[in-house]
């Protein structure tokens, strides 16, 4: 019952809990990266709503502001900004993620001047002085989030949702090894409850995934493959890969593995200091960290090895540079040390592209014999 | 017992029927506007003509609506054309380890290992650069037939360059050439040239490992297959077959490899 | 195909022989155009052009020296620093034992002087599988960079990347690169435009200093970097000299100085042959002046290339749009803001050096809180300064920022009643959209858009 709930919560972008959150009295902000320390919205009763495409492949709109070289991914979620779909966001934080995202962002900015948009400034590098400044970054959010909304965001009250978030953090990681080595469920539905995770209360997905976990599957399939790359929410497309035979057990991307696995937990010290280290070396996982190649390369071999994958998929959106770039080093490097890879390069929830996304994974699924 | 492999592309489609592994008789049509008439209508005459029922034969599918085929209980299985591809070039010569096949809207390189297993491969898709499709405008531009078009780089003495990816813009600049009056010959070289420089760096993302062959619709345009020669150092081996049946006698063998023990 | 030589190791041979150039009468030049193929032949055309007074072939012999330093400091045991475009290079100036390669000059450089132009370094990247929609101005410089591992190219010993936080796309091509021949790499961060950034972008810029002075194995000298930065001083005040001679209608400055102005900054800023490089232009520009010299009848347009301009074909587009009266003021790329610094102290010198990086063209508008209207504000006040008429933006197809936010840009521009062209096709490859596209492009907005306002505004 709760995976079905999940799925349905996955599937619209106002949900019920979102409706009662608001009828509380509460606020909802949109963000695009896994960069938002939640925890500092959650203590304040603000609930971060990760922004996504929602499968919409119309961009008409969003195309007279972005251009058709931007990402398919930007210019859905811009459409859905424009066309109201968003409209019960009380405001955006916004992040450079990268490019396209700089450039949605003032877009949005252009088009509809939102009353409150916060700019949470993160760097690109790791270092000590990184990180100060991040910390920074992170207590001048809290006091937008404060001066904005009238609340208090007590120190305390961050620690305690920190605390929830490991709580989730480390169930995540249980629900993912029920995937590895017997998978007990789909890429599908993984990725749905990722979904669900980023546009929920932090109370009310806990006991959601608890349960969720219960309902284990008997799963089919040819082949076990690793999806790594560019943000992937696309659950349709998943579904349509795993109906082929390919069964993704691991996602390494900011909508799967990417957001939890190497999520560092409380220790008890300054909270600020604690959050920008704790977000900030997770981003390791995103391509638009530079110098971090390494780590990255490392966190899919480390996950292909536990889960046992067949192969890997690397894909991205056009006109993705850091993950386009970032691929085409992974697949040379991936395939000297042995591990098959398809690169799959593709547009945000096109139907017209999934002939040829079809042709691929299958001669993907003939290579690896399965 | 008899094996039967359909390919259908996005110009044309093919079927083989294979007995005691050898092939029995072959059939090349233009498509029908549906992927499934077509594959049934290039097999049912096929079948005809060698004189068998279909029930006798078991049919693997590949190319455009190949799962669709298996779904309207006309083909067992479908195979993917690059498998296909790799595996009826290797079943022709075992020697062969990349086949470059270039039909009119894709344009693949396989490469297989020493027993015809499938190694890597990449695919341009998308844009019309690179395929077919791109011979058949600048043809059209320059009021030749493909076959004319692809004898042209003999005629030639100094061919043009064309320099555009896109098929739109190479367009323009033939027009530009045929304007200035340059030679026919010359600008027929160029597009020839130009469409195995495309072929060329796609091969390089996977690499060309000897032996070498042509495959699909391309293969017949003797101009570009010589510049591609002259290009990747190498000198394709001929698979003794019509180089557009390749695909669909791939899918022949796997369907005799699968069901040839029953 | 495969075993031609890298970018830099074939223009330093080509660029040795156009030093010799200027011995020539012009009818031997002429021929020379004839025999040196098409793709150069336009080149040299439009560097040598009467217009420019010897200009073209100063700057040539710059870049020249730019390349042959690189060349040459290989064989001497320096290190070859690969820089992006938006990195000062008087900072490797200050050092005895290091000198910088330019990424996109010298994709420039390969794109306009060598036949087959950057193509082939461009495919060998798109065969390692590099993205075609990946910004070709890297791709082009860095693709015969990877050469290197074939021994076919000069190989850089480090890398600086310059552009997080203001181009992904530079700064993930800059770290293939680094990773692919295993080379190190040092970055700095901008993560916007206020005073905090600064600060951050400040200590980051003084780390990197500090692990260049130990990779290089010389602490950068005071004297040495003081002297650097007085000859930047005096590279500024040209700079503004030319600057103000192109407020003159029509233009007194040719069209190409632009392209020379910033091909000089990106690489020899701080030395003895930028200066001499800058009072070329000036004089050049103000002899122009006196005898009121235009290539057209009239100056139709005055415009404003907002972003870069298109290295793909120098004549049919640079000259040729200042035949047909189309003045290419000034464009992104050259929209650097130089400043004056008083230097007392190395200290001085290394704060200069990052107020000059934070400003840099790109980095101080793509890296802004708001790159749109960053970008506006910074563009249209030049644009006002000149007294552009019309705006035009080259439309890069793989610069995404810009890309991104043109819709502010040309709304913002409307507002202000100045007409803007988007046209599509890619700076340094001729392969996206032909020049006579182009062409038509330009002459239709000029013509229709351009000279129909200033008759509706003379009225």
């Amino acid at each position: 019952m709760s995976l079905s709930k999940i799925h349905e919560i996955a599937s619209t972008l106002e949900n019920e809990y979102v409706r009662k959150w608001k009828s509380e009295g509460n606020a909802v902000i949109g963000h695009a990266c896994i960069a938002m320390p939640k925890e500092v919205a959650e203590a304040g009763r603000i609930l971060p709503f990760r922004l996504r495409g929602a499968e919409n492949a119309d961009t008409s709109t969003a195309d007279s502001y972005l251009s058709r070289y931007n990402c398919s991914l930007c210019r859905s979620c811009l459409e859905l900004v424009l066309n109201g779909s968003y409209d019960f966001l009380d405001g955006l934080v916004r992040i450079r993620g990268c490019d396209h995202w700089m450039g949605t962002f003032d877009e949005i900015q252009h088009a509809k001047n939102p009353e409150f948009m916060h700019y949470l400034k993160v760097p690109h590098l790791v270092n000590e002085d990184t990180l100060d400044f991040f910390s920074n970054e992170i207590k001048r959010l809290k006091e937008a989030f404060e001066n904005r909304f009238g609340v208090e965001i007590t120190e305390d009250e961050i620690v305690r949702y920190a605390k929830v978030q490991d709580k989730i953090n480390k169930k995540m990681r249980e629900f993912y090894r029920l995937r590895f080595k017997k998978s007990r469920f789909y890429g599908s539905d993984a990725i749905a409850i990722m979904v669900a995770r980023e546009s929920l209360p932090s109370e009310a997905f806990l006991p959601l995934l608890e349960s969720a976990m219960a309902e284990k599957k008997k799963v089919e399939y040819r082949a076990k493959v690793l999806l790594a790359g560019s943000p992937l929410d696309e659950i349709e497309l998943i579904r349509k890969i795993e109906e082929m035979g390919a069964l993704i057990v691991a996602e390494t991307t900011c909508f799967g593995g990417g957001s939890f696995w190497n999520m560092a937990e409380y220790d008890g010290s300054e909270i600020y200091e604690f959050l920008a280290s704790k977000y900030l070396n997770n981003l390791k996982i995103c391509a638009r960290m530079f110098g971090e190649y390494a780590y990255r390369k490392n966190f899919i071999k480390t996950i292909a090895e536990e889960a046992e994958v067949d192969g890997v998929i690397l894909q991205h959106n056009k006109f993705c540079d850091l993950f386009g770039i970032e691929n085409a080093k992974l697949r040379i490097d991936l395939e000297r040390e042995g591990l098959p890879t398809l690169v799959l390069e593709k547009e945000y929830a096109s139907t017209a592209d999934i002939g040829r996304i079809k042709t691929r994974v299958q001669a993907f699924l003939e290579r690896l014999k399965r | 017992m008899l094996f039967g492999g359909t390919d259908v592309g996005s110009l044309t489609a093919q079927a083989v029927l294979l007995e005691d592994s050898k092939i029995v008789g072959y059939r090349n049509i233009r498509v029908l506007p549906n992927p499934v008439e077509s594959a049934k209508k290039v097999m049912g005459e096929l079948l005809e003509e060698i004189g068998v029922n279909q029930d006798e034969v078991v049919i693997f599918s590949t190319g455009y609506g190949r799962e669709k085929l298996v779904e309207a209980g006309f083909a067992r299985e479908h195979v993917s054309e690059i498998s296909c591809h790799g595996r009826g070039a290797f079943w022709l010569n075992s020697a062969i380890r990349t086949i470059i096949d270039i039909g009119g809207q894709d344009a693949k390189v396989v490469r297989i290992d020493e027993n015809g297993n499938l190694t890597n491969f990449v695919m341009n898709d998308k844009c019309a650069a690179g395929t077919g499709r791109f011979l058949e405008i600048q043809a059209k531009a320059l009021g030749l037939t493909l076959d004319e078009l692809g004898d042209m780089t003999f005629r030639a003495s100094n061919p043009v360059a064309i320099t555009a990816r896109c098929s739109i813009y190479a367009e323009t600049e033939v027009l530009h050439y045929m304007q200035r009056r340059f030679a026919k010959e010359d600008i027929a070289a160029g597009v020839n040239r130009s469409m195995a420089e495309r072929i060329y760096y796609l091969a390089r993302r996977v690499g060309v490992e000897r032996e070498v062959t042509l495959t699909g619709g391309v293969a017949k345009n003797r101009g570009v297959k010589q510049e591609l020669e002259k290009i990747l150092g190498v000198k394709f081996v001929d698979l003794g077959v019509d180089p557009q049946i390749v695909g669909a006698l791939g899918a022949a063998i796997f369907a005799m490899e699968k069901y040839g023990g029953e | 195909m495969t075993s031609l030589p890298g970018l830099v190791k074939r223009s330093y041979d080509l660029i040795k022989t156009i030093e010799r150039l200027e011995n020539y009468t012009p009818m031997e030049v002429e021929g020379l155009y004839r025999i040196v193929g098409k793709d150069l032949g336009q080149s040299a055309k439009a560097l040598l052009d009467e217009r420019h007074d010897g200009a073209g072939l100063h700057f040539m012999r710059v870049i020249a020296r730019h390349i042959a330093e690189a060349v040459e400091a290989k064989e001497d045991g320096k290190k070859v620093i690969l820089i992006p475009f938006n990195f000062p290079p008087e900072l490797i100036h200050a050092f005895e034992n290091a000198v910088p390669l330019t990424t996109e000059v010298i994709s420039t450089i390969g794109v306009t002087t060598l036949e087959g132009q950057g193509e082939p370094y461009w495919d060998y990247a798109m065969s390692l599988g590099i993205p075609d929609y990946v910004c070709s101005a890297n791709t082009i410089e860095l693709g015969s960079a990877l050469m290197s591992v074939e021994t076919l190219e000069l190989a850089p010993d480090i890398i600086i990347s310059g552009a997080p936080g203001s181009c992904d796309a530079n700064s993930k091509i800059h770290e293939f690169v680094a990773e692919y021949l295993d080379i190190p790499e040092l970055t700095i961060d901008k993560t916007g435009s206020g005073k905090r950034d600064y600060e951050l972008y400040r200590k980051l810029f003084l780390n990197m200093v500090k692990e260049l002075e130990e990779f290089v194995g010389e602490d950068i000298d005071e004297d040495k970097i003081i002297e650097v930065m007085e000859r930047a001083n005096e590279c500024t005040e040209l700079y503004w000299e030319l600057h103000e001679l192109k407020k003159h209608s029509p233009c007194p400055v040719p069209n190409m100085f632009t392209l020379f102005t910033y091909g000089t900054r990106f690489t020899m800023w701080g030395r003895d042959e930028a200066i001499s490089m800058f009072e070329k232009l000036v004089d050049v520009a103000e002899k122009r002046l006196k005898r009121g010299e235009y290539p057209a009848e009239k100056e139709i347009a005055r415009s404003l290339w907002v972003y870069t301009g298109y290295y793909i074909d120098l004549y049919d587009l640079w000259i040729w749009m200042e035949n047909n009266g189309i003045t290419y003021l000034t464009d992104g790329l050259n929209s650097f803001f130089p400043a004056q610094f008083e230097i007392e102290t190395k200290e001085d010198a290394l704060e200069a050096i990052i107020s000059s990086a934070w400003n840099y063209p790109m980095t101080r508008q793509m890296g802004a809180d708001n790159m749109g209207i960053r970008w506006f504000e910074d563009l249209t006040h030049v644009g006002k300064e000149l007294n552009a008429n019309c705006a035009i933006y080259c439309g890069h197809h793989s610069c995404k920022q810009t890309q991104s936010v043109f819709r502010i840009f040309r709304d913002e521009a409307n507002k202000i009643g100045i007409p803007v062209l988007r046209l599509d096709g890619d700076a340094w490859n001729r392969r996206i959209t032909p020049v006579s596209v182009l062409q038509e492009m330009i002459l239709d907005f000029v013509q229709n858009v351009v000279t129909k306002r200033r008759r509706r505004r003379r009225r």
